[in-house]
C-alpha cells in the first residue's frame, strides 16, 4: 500500500492526498506531528527514508520518494493520468508548475504576521497568475485544464485554487472558467466525500487563523 | 521531418542553461532567441501574451511546432520524453522529477542571494545553506551509486543539477571540494565532451545572471 508521510496539515500533501482519493486508490497516511518534527528530522534527514530533510515523503514499495512534484507525476505515470499526448504531458507539467507558482505567492503572504494589511499586494500578485492561467484554459477550450477529464495538474490547481479562496473568498470572481474547474473538481463524488471525511485536514499552514 | 526546436530566453544561463546543455549534450539541433532583458522583454512579453508565444508571461519558451511551452521543467520533461532522457525504469523516472526537483531547491537560495542589493551580506548564510544541501546531495549519491544522478547514462535531471553546480562553482571555486563524489560527479559531466566543448564555445552565454554577479 502507498504510505504518505507527512505533517498533520493540507500543504504540499494535500494534492497528492486529492488523487488518490479522486482514484480510490487505498493509502496509508504517517503524520509527523510539528512538535516531533525537529526530531525526527535530526534522526533521519539524509537517509533513505528522508533524504533531503522534508515532507512529503511517499513511499511505494522499495522507492521512497521525497519532493511532492515528484510524487504527484510519479503517480500520475502509473495511474494513467498524465494526458494522453505528448503535448497534454507538456501542458499538464506547464500548469502543475504554474500551480506551484501560485502556492508560493500563497506561502509568501500567509506567513508574513502582517498579512491583513498586505492583501492588496497579495490579491493583486495572485490574479496576475490566475489571469494568464484563464486565457490559457479558456482557449484550450477542455473541461479541466488540461484535458476533458481531471490530469495531474488538476489536483494542484484545484488545491491552490481552494486555498486562495480561503484567504480571499471573491478572487475566483474574474476567472469564470477556473470558478467552474474548482467547482467540478469539488463536486466529484469521492473528492467531495475526503472533504466531509475525518482524513481531511482543515488548515493548509501552522497558522492559526489561515 | 525537418524541424527545429526554439529557445526564447534571456542572454544568460539562468534557468535557460539546462535546456541548453541537454540540447548540446545529445546533438540536438536547435535555435535561440535571446532577449535583452529591460525594453526588449517588456515588449517580446506584452505581444508574446496576446498571441500565446509567450504564455504565462515568463521565459524559457520553447518552440517545438505549433506548441509554446513555458515552464523550464515542463520543456525538460517534453525534451526528455521525446529524446529518451528520464531513466530507464519507473523508479528512474520518479528519481529524476525528485532530482530535478532538488535542483531547483539548490537555485532558489542562490538566487535570493545573487539577485539581491546586499548580497555580499547574505553571501556567508547562502554558503552555509548551500554547504548543507551539498552533504544531502553527497549522501543521495552514495546511496544511489551510478554514475549520473539516477542511472548509468544522464538524464534531463542532470543538466538541471549541472547548471545549479557550475553557479555554486563560479560564486565559490573550492565550495564543491569537500564533497567527493559532488565533486567527481561535476568534473564527470563537465568533461562529457560535448558539454566540454559547448563550456568553451562562444555559445554558452557568458553572463549566468541578470545582474553583473555570479
Amino acid at each position: 500500500m502507498y504510505k504518505i508521510t507527512y505533517f498533520p496539515i493540507r500543504g504540499r500533501a494535500e494534492h497528492i492526498r486529492l488523487f488518490l482519493e479522486d482514484l480510490q486508490i487505498p493509502y496509508e497516511s504517517k503524520v509527523i506531528t510539528f512538535e516531533e518534527w525537529e526530531s525526527y528530522k535530526s534522526k533521519h534527514i539524509g537517509t533513505l527514508e528522508l533524504p533531503f530533510g522534508q515532507l512529503p515523503i511517499f513511499q511505494d514499495g522499495n522507492l521512497q520518494l521525497a519532493q511532492s512534484g515528484a510524487i504527484a507525476r510519479h503517480l500520475a505515470r502509473k495511474h494513467d493520468k498524465y494526458g494522453k499526448t505528448a503535448e497534454e504531458k507538456a501542458l499538464n507539467d506547464m500548469l502543475f508548475d504554474m500551480a506551484v507558482d501560485i502556492h508560493s505567492v500563497y506561502l509568501k503572504h500567509i506567513y508574513d504576521p502582517q498579512r491583513k494589511q498586505k492583501m492588496n499586494t497579495f490579491v493583486q500578485e495572485a490574479r496576475g497568475k490566475l489571469e494568464l492561467v484563464e486565457k490559457f484554459v479558456t482557449h484550450r477550450g477542455n473541461k479541466f485544464t488540461v484535458c476533458n477529464e481531471p490530469t495531474l495538474s488538476d489536483y494542484y490547481m484545484f488545491e491552490v485554487m481552494d486555498i486562495l479562496l480561503r484567504e480571499e473568498n471573491k478572487i475566483l470572481d474574474s476567472y469564470p472558467k477556473l470558478k467552474e474547474i474548482h467547482s467540478q473538481m469539488k463536486n466529484r463524488p469521492n473528492i467531495a466525500a475526503f472533504l466531509k471525511s475525518d482524513r481531511r485536514f482543515d488548515k493548509p499552514v501552522p497558522v492559526s487563523d489561515a | 521531418m525537418s524541424h527545429e526546436y526554439q529557445l526564447t530566453y534571456f542572454n544568460i544561463r539562468g534557468l535557460g542553461e539546462p535546456i541548453r546543455l541537454l540540447f548540446e549534450d545529445n546533438g540536438i539541433k536547435y535555435k535561440e532567441q535571446r532577449v535583452e532583458a529591460g525594453e526588449q522583454w517588456q515588449k517580446v512579453k506584452e505581444e508574446g501574451v496576446s498571441s500565446g508565444k509567450v504564455p504565462f508571461g515568463q521565459m524559457p519558451v520553447l518552440q517545438d511546432g505549433s506548441m509554446y511551452l513555458a515552464q523550464s521543467g515542463a520543456i525538460l520533461r517534453h525534451l526528455a520524453r521525446k529524446h529518451n532522457l528520464y531513466g530507464d525504469s519507473e523508479e528512474e523516472r520518479a528519481l529524476a522529477d525528485m532530482m530535478n526537483d532538488f535542483a531547483n531547491d539548490l537555485r532558489t537560495p542562490y538566487v535570493r542571494m545573487i539577485y539581491n542589493d546586499s548580497w555580499k551580506e547574505m553571501l556567508p548564510e547562502y554558503l552555509e545553506t548551500a554547504k548543507k544541501q551539498l552533504e544531502l546531495l553527497e549522501k543521495y549519491l552514495n546511496r544511489r551509486g551510478k554514475p549520473y544522478v539516477v542511472g548509468d547514462k544522464p538524464c534531463f535531471a542532470d543538466y538541471n543539477l549541472l547548471a545549479m553546480l557550475d553557479c555554486m562553482h563560479r560564486l565559490k571555486e573550492d565550495l564543491l571540494d569537500p564533497f567527493e563524489l559532488v565533486n567527481k560527479y561535476y568534473g564527470r559531466m563537465k568533461q562529457r565532451p560535448p558539454l566540454a566543448a559547448y563550456f568553451q564555445s562562444n555559445r554558452i552565454p557568458q553572463k549566468i545572471n541578470n545582474v553583473p554577479r555570479g
